[in-house]
C-alpha cells in the first residue's frame, strides 16, 4: 500500500475524529509520564486513597436533587433518539404504562461494584448526556441551573462540585458553547460536560 | 526551583511510547468504525504508527503482559490435558478420567503425553507446563488457594494486579465472564483496595463497547466528551498529591470518550476466529468457548488486558462415564489449541514491531482442588492436589512432578490412589518424601510469569523457559 495513501488516510482519520493526536503534545505526554512511572506494583500499597466510584444510589441522588429529574434515572434511547422500550430491559414495563428502559435500573450491578474503570465513566457520560437533555428541557431547571443565562457556568458548576470553576474551567466551557447556537444546547452541552467529567472528580 | 521534576530522555521515550499505544487503540476504533475488515486493519495501523511517530519506533517499546484465567470449580483433574508417563504404560483403560490404554497415548516432550482427546494440544507441548503435584489445603472453595498466595493468605490474585496494571494500556483493565447469566460469580479473585474485573456474560460483553444514542448527534457529542476530558484532567493534576495514580483514572476518562463514539460490536464477533471456539458441545464447553473467542478479539484490539473465564461442569466425580469425560477434554483441548493458534498468528500491536498476541499472552487453568484417579463405576475423593496448566512462550514444556499408584484396585472396590511429588523449585529434581510444591510457590511462580511482583524464593524457576 502505498505511503501517500497511507498518509491521506490518517489526515482524514484525524480530521473526521479529530482525537487522535490530543493526548500526544510533549506537555501532556509527560503529565501523562508521571502516572506511568508510578504504575509499578509497589504503588498499590501505599497510603493514598483509592478511586471509588460514587456508585448507582448516589448518582439517582444527583440527578434527582441537581438535575430536577424525579425519577433519579433517566431513559435509554433507540437509535431514532426516541425513549428505548423493551422487554430486554430489566426495568421495562409495558403493562405499567409503558413505562421506559431506564440506565440507573438497567446498570445497576455495574455501576454498585464502585469500581473506577473506563466501563463506568462511559457509562456515566451517556447517562448525563441524556440526563442534561431531559433536565434543561424543562424551563424550571433551566432557571435553576443557568439563572444568569448560558454563558455564566457558576451556578450549574458549584451545584455538581460544591465550588466554583476556576479561570481554566470556565475557559474551557467557554469554548465547548461556542459550538453550538440554540441556547438550550448551549446548556445542556455544558452541563453533560461538567456531568461527564464528574465520573472521575467525585470518585475520590 | 526546588521541586521542579526534571525531564529525562526516559520520560520523553515512555511519553511517546504511550503516545503510539494510544494512537494504536485509538486509530483501530477508527478503522473498524470504517468497516474495513480485520487483518487489513491490523496491519494498516501498524504501518501509519511507523510512519506517523517514527520518534516511537515500535522497537523501543516493551512488550505488554496479559492474562487469560481460565478457573475451573468441581475439582476437574489437569492430567488429562497431558498425563504422566505412568499413563503410558499402562494396559489397560483404569479409570474413567483418563479413560485410555497406554498405547493409546501420543508421547510428548518432558514427560507429557497426549490421550486421542487432548492431542491437539500437542501443537503447542514446548510451552505447556501440566503438573499436578501442588499441595491444596482444602478444597471446595469459589477462592483457589493458589490464587491468593496459600489459603487464608488474601494475597492480591495475579489477574487483580495485572489488569490494575494494565501494562498495555487496554480499554478496560480485565473482564470476569461469569458462568451464570445473572451475573453471579462461582470463582472469586482476592482483590485487596484493588478494583476487581469487570463482570460479564457471554451475552452483555458486546454491550461494552456498543455505541449508545445519546441526546445529541456524533459531532457535538465528541465535543462535550472532549471538554470533559480537559475537566477531568485539571481535576486529576490537581490531585495529584493525595489521591493514587488520578492521571490514570483521567486516561480512563478519555478511553471512554473514545469508545463513545465507535461500535465494536461487529468486529468483536468470535464466529471468524476459529470454529472450534463456537462449536462443539452445546451449553458449558459452547459458551466457554465463545468466552475465550470474545476474550482474544478484544485482546486483538486492545479493549481488554486480562479476562478470567469460569468453566464450572457439574462435580466431577469418578462414577462420570466416559462420554461425558471425554467430551470435556476434548472439547476444552480443542478450544485451547485453537486459541493458542489465534494468539500465535495475530500481531499485538502494543509491543514491539513483530510481536504477536502469543508473545505476551499467558493462559492459566486452575480449579480449587483435583480430585484423585480412580477405578471404573467408583468414586474419586479429593485429591489433596492441585493441579495447573500453564500455556505460554515463557514457559518450559513439560509434566512437572511424579505420579505413583498407592495400592492396586482390587475386588473389594478401593480405588486406585495416585500419590504425587513435586519438583525442586531450582534444580527441577524430585523432592524427597512425597514431597509436593506449594500454592504459595505457584501463587508466586504465576506472577513472574506475568510481569507481576514475585518473591524470588518462592517462584519454581525450573518451570520458566
Amino acid at each position: 500500500m502505498g505511503k501517500r495513501f497511507l498518509m491521506l488516510l490518517s489526515i482524514l482519520m484525524m480530521s473526521s475524529t479529530g482525537f487522535i493526536y490530543q493526548n500526544c503534545a510533549p506537555f501532556e505526554s509527560l503529565q501523562k509520564t508521571e502516572s506511568l512511572a508510578s504504575n509499578a506494583v509497589n504503588d498499590f500499597t501505599s497510603s493514598e486513597l483509592s478511586c471509588r466510584f460514587i456508585g448507582g444510589n448516589a448518582l439517582s441522588t444527583v440527578l434527582t436533587n441537581t438535575l430536577g429529574l424525579p425519577e433519579g434515572d433517566v431513559a435509554m434511547l433507540n437509535e431514532q433518539g426516541e425513549p428505548l422500550k423493551s422487554n430486554n430491559c430489566k426495568s421495562f414495563n409495558h403493562q405499567n404504562g409503558g413505562r421506559d428502559c431506564l440506565y440507573l435500573s438497567e446498570y445497576s450491578s455495574e455501576l454498585s461494584t464502585q469500581s473506577c474503570n473506563t466501563s463506568t465513566f462511559r457509562l456515566v457520560a451517556q447517562i448525563y448526556t441524556n440526563a442534561c437533555a431531559e433536565s434543561l428541557s424543562q424551563e424550571e431547571n433551566v432557571n435553576r441551573l443557568f439563572p444568569q443565562g448560558s454563558d455564566n457556568y457558576t451556578t450549574i458548576h458549584q451545584a455538581f462540585t460544591g465550588r466554583t470553576p476556576r479561570g481554566d474551567e470556565i475557559q474551557i466551557l467557554k469554548d465547548l458553547s461556542k459550538e453550538f447556537e440554540v441556547e438550550q444546547e448551549k446548556m445542556t452541552a455544558v452541563c453533560a460536560a461538567i456531568g461527564s467529567s464528574l465520573a472521575s472528580i467525585n470518585s475520590f | 526551583m526546588k521541586n521542579k521534576k526534571k525531564t529525562t530522555f526516559d520520560q520523553l521515550d515512555l511519553a511517546f511510547a504511550q503516545s503510539r499505544r494510544n494512537f494504536v487503540t485509538k486509530l483501530s476504533f477508527t478503522l473498524a468504525a470504517a468497516g474495513v475488515a480485520s487483518q487489513t486493519r491490523l496491519s494498516l495501523v501498524e504501518e501509519l504508527a511507523r510512519q506517523i511517530i517514527p520518534q516511537a519506533h515500535a522497537d523501543d517499546l516493551v512488550a505488554p503482559q496479559r492474562l487469560i484465567f481460565i478457573g475451573v470449580r468441581s475439582g476437574i483433574p489437569i492430567m488429562p490435558f497431558g498425563a504422566p508417563d505412568l499413563f503410558a504404560q499402562r494396559a489397560e483403560a483404569l479409570t474413567p478420567n483418563v479413560p485410555f490404554q497406554g498405547s493409546q497415548f501420543t508421547k510428548g516432550k518432558n514427560g507429557l503425553n497426549f490421550s486421542p482427546d487432548s492431542l491437539p494440544l500437542k501443537a503447542h507441548e514446548d510451552n505447556l507446563l501440566i503438573t499436578q503435584a501442588v499441595q491444596t489445603e482444602g478444597g471446595h472453595t469459589r477462592m483457589f488457594n493458589f490464587w491468593e498466595g496459600g489459603r487464608g493468605q488474601n494475597q492480591v490474585s495475579p489477574i487483580i494486579t495485572l489488569a490494575n496494571r494494565n501494562p498495555s494500556a487496554s480499554v478496560i483493565p480485565g473482564v470476569h465472564f461469569a458462568q451464570n447469566s445473572n451475573g453471579n460469580r462461582v470463582v472469586d479473585h482476592r482483590t485487596g483496595s484493588l478494583p476487581d474485573l469487570l463482570t460479564t456474560h457471554n451475552s452483555t460483553f458486546k454491550d461494552n463497547f456498543k455505541k449508545a444514542t445519546l441526546a445529541f448527534d456524533d459531532d457535538a457529542t465528541k465535543k462535550i466528551l472532549e471538554a470533559s476530558v480537559k475537566l477531568t484532567r485539571r481535576q486529576a493534576l490537581r490531585m495529584q498529591a493525595s489521591i493514587k495514580n488520578p492521571l490514570n483514572y483521567s486516561g480512563d476518562q478519555s478511553k471512554a470518550a473514545e469508545l463513545l463514539g465507535f461500535d465494536y460490536v461487529q468486529a468483536l464477533n468470535p464466529t471468524d476466529i476459529n470454529s472450534a471456539l463456537n462449536g462443539g458441545a452445546n451449553g458449558t464447553y459452547r459458551n466457554f468457548g465463545e468466552a475465550l473467542g470474545h476474550t482474544l478479539k478484544a485482546m486483538t484490539y486492545n479493549l481488554i488486558n486480562s479476562s478470567t473465564i469460569e468453566l464450572s461442569i457439574g462435580d466431577w466425580h469418578g462414577r462420570r462415564d466416559m462420554t461425558s469425560t471425554r467430551a470435556h477434554y476434548a472439547d476444552v483441548s480443542e478450544k485451547l489449541a485453537a486459541a493458542v493458534a489465534y494468539l500465535k498468528a495475530t500481531p499485538d500491536l502494543q509491543g514491539p514491531n513483530g510481536t504477536t498476541l502469543w508473545d505476551t499472552t499467558t493462559i492459566v487453568i486452575g480449579s480449587e482442588f483435583n480430585r484423585n484417579d480412580s477405578t471404573f463405576g467408583r468414586d474419586n475423593g479429593d485429591g489433596g492436589s492441585q493441579g495447573t496448566l500453564i500455556l505460554s512462550k515463557k514457559v518450559r514444556g513439560g509434566y512437572y512432578g511424579k505420579v505413583d499408584y498407592n495400592g492396586n484396585a482390587n475386588a473389594g472396590g478401593n480405588p486406585r490412589i495416585l500419590t504425587h511429588t513435586g519438583v525442586d523449585r531450582t534444580s527441577g529434581q524430585l523432592l524427597p518424601n512425597g514431597q509436593r510444591n506449594s500454592t504459595r510457590q505457584l501463587y508466586h511462580t504465576i506472577n513472574n510469569i506475568i510481569g507481576n511482583s514475585s518473591t524470588a524464593s518462592e517462584v519454581i524457576t525450573t518451570y520458566l523457559g
